[in-house]
């Protein structure tokens, strides 16, 4: 067999298979892309079951749009009451039980169930799309896979013809499943959510999350030498805290689906090093002023330890 | 029993109550026979409403206050769970011999009972960590952490 006809079948088995592999990614990324606005049109109800840090809160969930504000409840359906309200962005939780009230006017997230990122192009270097058939259900599976160790790797349930979300889940770097949102009774929603659920009476004994505006990420007393890379800053604010009554620097990283924070305070009483809670991993150290650097998230322990060790105080103004 | 420790008693299962109050409370809980039965009616309440297996009442929950108040002392269940056998006769002679030693300490001039501030200063600080890394958590993501206790520990 000639040599030239082995060299033109081996390019054309080579362009069959790249095409196959682009045609699945762009795939992925249209049923992602369904998902993402389908959050954003459409009205939606169901029961949600939340599996985090090893227990299940079960809940009513709603989702609206409503002169293009997106709202979304949630009801504890396990006794304890507590209902979480998303208008626009805006989000107010109401603890009955406590009588207590807390409002974020810049909340990190913009669902209850899971963010997806306008700009799917942008992250692509950090994270592999690939959809898949359920072969039971036909419904949509879709693998979002990390391409490193600073993210966790999820896999979204959608339905085929309307691309609602069945059931979202987040790996740690062992695979094992950290996290699970389950929906079931998913129907239409046609009613008009309240406006308020809170009784109005409370609000003004409030507690306020992000309320001042945000500041220019220059104007923080800390400096990251390095980013993550794919994280992007999102907020940068300085906000009291209730309890002591202390302020604390807050910037706000995202990479389209998963955050991390970062808080800079003076007198923190943090004990310093690596702890975690679930999906959940802080890392705590000390700056030369005394100051204590906290980077907490939902992302594996290496980022947030990663983030901290790259945090130093910031120069000095120059008079 | 005061509407007040109810109170506590509830913020406390909530993970809601200021590290200060906590070890306080903890400490009553050690003391008041009472206030520990309605302490694990309370928790077994919220576990029956949460759809989670009740914990049968425990017997080492003194150990386990202890514990909090005192994290760096090891249990005797912890003992005996790492495989260390519980030599009761030595057990009674290590309390013959610290009672000798604290009736020594007691009559010695200037005596300075370090102990229990310690105690309460390891217990706050430990509160007051997870208390700050709890209000973190729920400026970090408030639909998610407001009024959900979430206690982050040591990576091992």
């Amino acid at each position: 067999m000639p040599n030239s006809f082995i060299l033109y079948l081996s390019l054309v088995v080579g362009i069959l298979v790249s095409s196959a592999g682009a045609a699945e990614e762009l795939s992925a990324t249209a049923l992602l892309e369904n998902l993402r606005r389908t959050m954003l049109e459409r009205n939606f109800k169901a029961t949600a079951h939340f599996f985090r840090d090893g227990t299940t809160t079960r809940m009513d969930y709603q989702h609206g749009i409503r002169a293009g504000k997106r709202f979304e409840r949630m009801l504890d359906l396990d006794g304890h009451a507590h209902e979480v309200l998303r208008h626009d962005n805006i989000v107010t939780c109401w603890l009955p039980q406590t009588q207590r009230l807390v409002i974020d006017h810049r909340p990190s997230t913009q669902s209850f169930l899971m963010t997806v990122p306008e700009r799917l192009s942008a992250i692509q270097a950090y994270y592999r799309f690939q959809a898949q058939p359920d072969p039971d259900q036909a419904n949509w599976i879709i693998d979002i896979i990390p391409e490193d160790a600073y993210r966790y790797a999820r896999k979204v349930w959608l339905t085929q013809d309307t691309y609602l979300p069945l059931k979202i889940e987040v790996y740690n770097e062992h695979n094992r499943v950290i996290e699970r949102v389950e929906l079931d009774h998913l129907q239409p929603n046609p009613q008009h959510m309240p406006l308020q659920a809170t009784p109005a009476q409370n609000a003004a004994g409030a507690r306020h999350i992000h309320q001042d505006p945000p500041q220019p990420v220059s104007q923080a007393q800390f400096v990251l030498t390095q980013t993550l890379p794919g994280y992007q800053p999102i907020l940068f604010t300085r906000m009291p805290l209730p309890e002591s009554g202390d302020t604390v620097e807050h910037l706000l990283l995202s990479d389209g689906f998963s955050s991390l924070s970062v808080y800079r305070e003076k007198h923190a009483g943090i004990k310093t090093g690596l702890t975690h809670s679930g999906s959940v991993n802080a890392y705590s150290k000390t700056l030369p002023d005394g100051s204590v650097v906290t980077v907490i998230g939902e992302v594996p322990a290496q980022a947030v330890r990663q983030l901290a060790e790259d945090t130093q105080l910031a120069a000095p103004a120059t008079p | 029993m005061s509407n007040s420790i109810h109170e506590q008693i509830s913020c406390l299962l909530d993970d809601e109550l200021p590290p200060e109050q906590a070890t306080q409370l903890l400490q009553q809980l050690r003391d008041d026979a009472t206030l520990r039965h309605h302490y694990h009616r309370q928790q077994a309440l919220r576990m029956r409403l949460h759809h989670e297996p009740t914990p049968p009442m425990s017997t080492d929950f003194l150990e386990q206050i202890n514990a909090q108040l005192h994290p760096s002392r090891p249990s005797m269940q912890s003992l005996k769970a790492a495989g260390h056998p519980v030599n009761w006769s030595m057990g009674l002679l290590a309390l013959a011999a610290a009672l000798l030693i604290w009736l020594t300490v007691n009559n010695m001039p200037q005596t300075t009972s370090l102990a229990p501030t310690t105690l309460a200063h390891t217990s706050s600080t430990h509160a007051a960590s997870h208390a700050r890394l709890r209000e973190y958590l729920q400026a970090h993501n408030s639909s998610r952490y407001v009024g959900r206790p979430i206690l982050l520990t040591a990576h091992r």
